[in-house]
C-alpha cells in the first residue's frame, strides 16, 4: 500500500512532466506554424511589419497583416517573399504558397528543423527521469 | 553522492548540448533553457534546505511542485515585462519552462520523500549558479 507521500511524489512527477511536455509541443507547433506550412491561407497582405528583439538581424519578429484582420508572425523567408497587396493562397499542410500568380515552395525554418531533435531529446530525458521518480522508494 | 548529482548534471548538460548543436544559430534558446534550469534548481535546493529544518516538513514532491509553479510564474512576468521587446516570445518562454521542468524532475528523482540533510545540496547549488550565469551569457551573446 503506497504511503500518501509516495502518492504525492508520483502526482508531482506526472504534473511536472505534463507541464514540460506541453511546452515541448508548443515549441514544435509555434516554430512549424511560422513557416505557414500547417495553415490554410486565403487573404491579401495589407501590411508588413518587423519588430526587433535582443539581436537585430538574427531574431527579428516578422509579421504579415492580412485583410481578414489577422496579424501573423511568419518566418523571415516567407516575409521576404511577399509584398503589400499580394494575394496569398495555400492549403493546409501544403508546401506550395501561391503569391498572386507565382508559386513559392515553402521550407521548414532552421528553428523548426532544429526543434524536432531537441524536443525529442527533451521528451526522452523527461520520461527517463519520471521512471526514476516512479521507481525510487525512499 | 556521485550518481545522485549525475541525475541533475547529466540531463541538463545533454539538453544544453542538443540546443547548442541543433539550434546553434539561436544561442538565446539555449540561454533561456539554461537560465530556467539554473534559477529553478537554486530555488528548489534553497527551499528544501529551509523546509527540512521544520519539525514536520512537507513532502519533497509538494515543495518541488510549488517552487516550480512559483518559478514559472516569475518567468512569465519577466518575459511579459522586462524581456518583452518586440513581443512575448512563446518559444523563449517554453524553453525557459523546459529548463525549469528539468530542474524539478531531476530534483524529484534524487530527493527523499521527506527533505533531509543531503550531500547533494552544495554541488546542486554550484550547478544551478553555473547554469544561471551560462544562461545569461547565451541569452545576451
Amino acid at each position: 500500500m503506497p504511503s500518501s507521500r509516495t502518492r504525492n511524489r508520483k502526482i508531482a512527477g506526472v504534473t511536472i512532466l505534463s507541464i514540460g511536455l506541453l511546452c515541448a509541443v508548443v515549441n514544435l507547433f509555434v516554430t512549424l506554424n511560422r513557416s505557414t506550412i500547417p495553415r490554410t491561407i486565403e487573404a491579401t497582405v495589407v501590411a508588413k511589419e518587423i519588430g526587433y528583439e535582443k539581436h537585430p538581424g538574427r531574431d527579428d519578429v516578422c509579421w504579415l497583416i492580412l485583410d481578414n484582420g489577422e496579424k501573423t508572425h511568419v518566418d523571415q523567408a516567407v516575409w521576404n517573399r511577399v509584398s503589400e497587396g499580394d494575394q496569398l493562397s495555400k492549403k493546409s499542410w501544403s508546401r506550395e504558397l501561391m503569391i498572386g500568380e507565382n508559386l513559392a515552395q515553402l521550407q521548414l525554418s532552421k528553428d523548426a528543423e532544429g526543434m524536432i531533435p531537441v524536443m525529442s531529446g527533451v521528451f526522452l530525458l523527461f520520461l527517463f527521469l519520471l521512471m526514476r521518480v516512479w521507481k525510487k522508494g525512499v | 553522492m556521485r550518481p545522485t548529482i549525475g541525475y541533475i548534471l547529466l540531463p541538463s548538460v545533454i539538453i544544453s548540448i542538443l540546443y547548442l548543436t541543433f539550434l546553434g544559430h539561436r544561442p538565446d534558446y539555449a540561454g533561456h533553457f539554461m537560465a530556467g534550469f539554473g534559477g529553478t534548481l537554486l530555488m528548489i535546493v534553497t527551499t528544501l534546505e529551509i523546509q527540512r529544518r521544520k519539525e514536520v516538513p512537507p513532502s519533497s514532491g509538494t515543495i518541488i511542485l510549488i517552487v516550480l509553479i512559483a518559478c514559472i510564474t516569475f518567468g512569465t512576468l519577466q518575459e511579459a515585462t522586462t524581456f518583452r521587446l518586440a513581443k512575448f516570445d512563446e518559444v523563449d518562454y517554453c524553453n525557459q519552462n523546459i529548463g525549469a521542468v528539468l530542474a524539478a524532475l531531476s530534483s524529484l528523482a534524487v530527493t527523499p520523500k521527506i527533505p533531509e540533510e543531503s550531500p547533494v545540496t552544495l554541488p546542486a547549488m554550484i550547478v544551478g549558479l553555473f547554469f544561471l550565469f551560462g544562461g545569461f551569457h547565451y541569452a545576451f551573446q
